[in-house]
């Protein structure tokens, strides 16, 4: 599996977009799908920097790999900042009277919608996120 | 990444022609520009057919776009609403801060 290895910030963010989507298989994909990645990818990675080390700073590796049979890609996101299961939460309440409310959740609730799977573990001290798309 | 923005003016209302992405790495800046042209209009439209693509980063700026022009009675309009773009409206509610034209 190939893998990046990036300081968590928000600055790194293209440089993670881009280990991932300039994969060949996911560059001959529909531009749809194409954004649904870019999405899930910035919603996860900008989650991490934004709270994972918070106020600290701290690496965090993401690995991609495309699969056959079905044709499918798995990103894995891992930090060893504080424990912290995203998927836990409730999803965010979306009716018109949170609309002006909500302060989360909403980055997560994009990554479930638009991923076909989403799971996270906590193994030897690294909060692991991992998504998988049909391509 | 990158963003341009043209704005038209009709009278005391604005069209803003977003260009390319709104992400986390741009928001804070787009959020500023439409936050002064939200300040100094009464209606504000936002012509999304070249906007390719929003995060929930993005969402807050439309949220905070939205609060300024409802504060003095103003609309936010949308149009030429992409399926990319739209798609994140819809699955987070956020189509309720728009009328689409």
């Amino acid at each position: 599996m190939e893998n990046l290895i990036v300081t968590a910030e928000v600055k790194n963010l293209d440089a993670v977009t881009d280990f991932v989507l300039q994969r060949p298989e996911i560059a001959a994909c529909p531009k749809n799908t194409q954004l649904q990645l870019r999405l899930a990818v910035e919603e996860v990675f900008v989650n991490i920097a934004s709270y994972a080390y918070d106020p600290a700073i701290g690496p965090a590796e993401v690995r991609c790999e495309v699969l056959d049979d079905p044709l499918r890609v798995v990103i894995q996101f891992l930090d060893h900042g504080k424990p912290f299961d995203p998927l836990a939460r409730e999803d965010a309440d979306t009716s018109e009277e949170a609309l002006m409310e909500r302060i989360g959740g909403l980055g997560i609730l994009l990554v479930k919608e638009t991923m076909d799977e989403v799971s996270y573990s906590y193994e030897e001290g690294k909060n692991i996120l991992t998504i998988l798309k049909k391509l | 990444m990158s963003m341009n923005m043209d704005l038209i003016k009709h009278g005391n209302d604005a069209e803003l022609k977003l260009d390319g992405y709104i992400d986390a790495t741009n928001a804070p800046e787009v959020e500023k520009i439409l936050l002064d042209v939200a300040s100094k209009f009464d209606n504000l439209t936002l012509d999304m057919e070249k906007l390719e693509y929003v995060s929930s980063a993005g969402l807050r700026t439309f949220k905070l776009v939205y609060m300024e022009l409802h504060r003095k009675s103003g609309v936010l309009f949308a149009k030429n609403t992409g399926k990319s773009v739209m798609e994140v409206l819809e699955v987070t509610g956020f189509t309720r801060l728009f009328k689409f034209i």
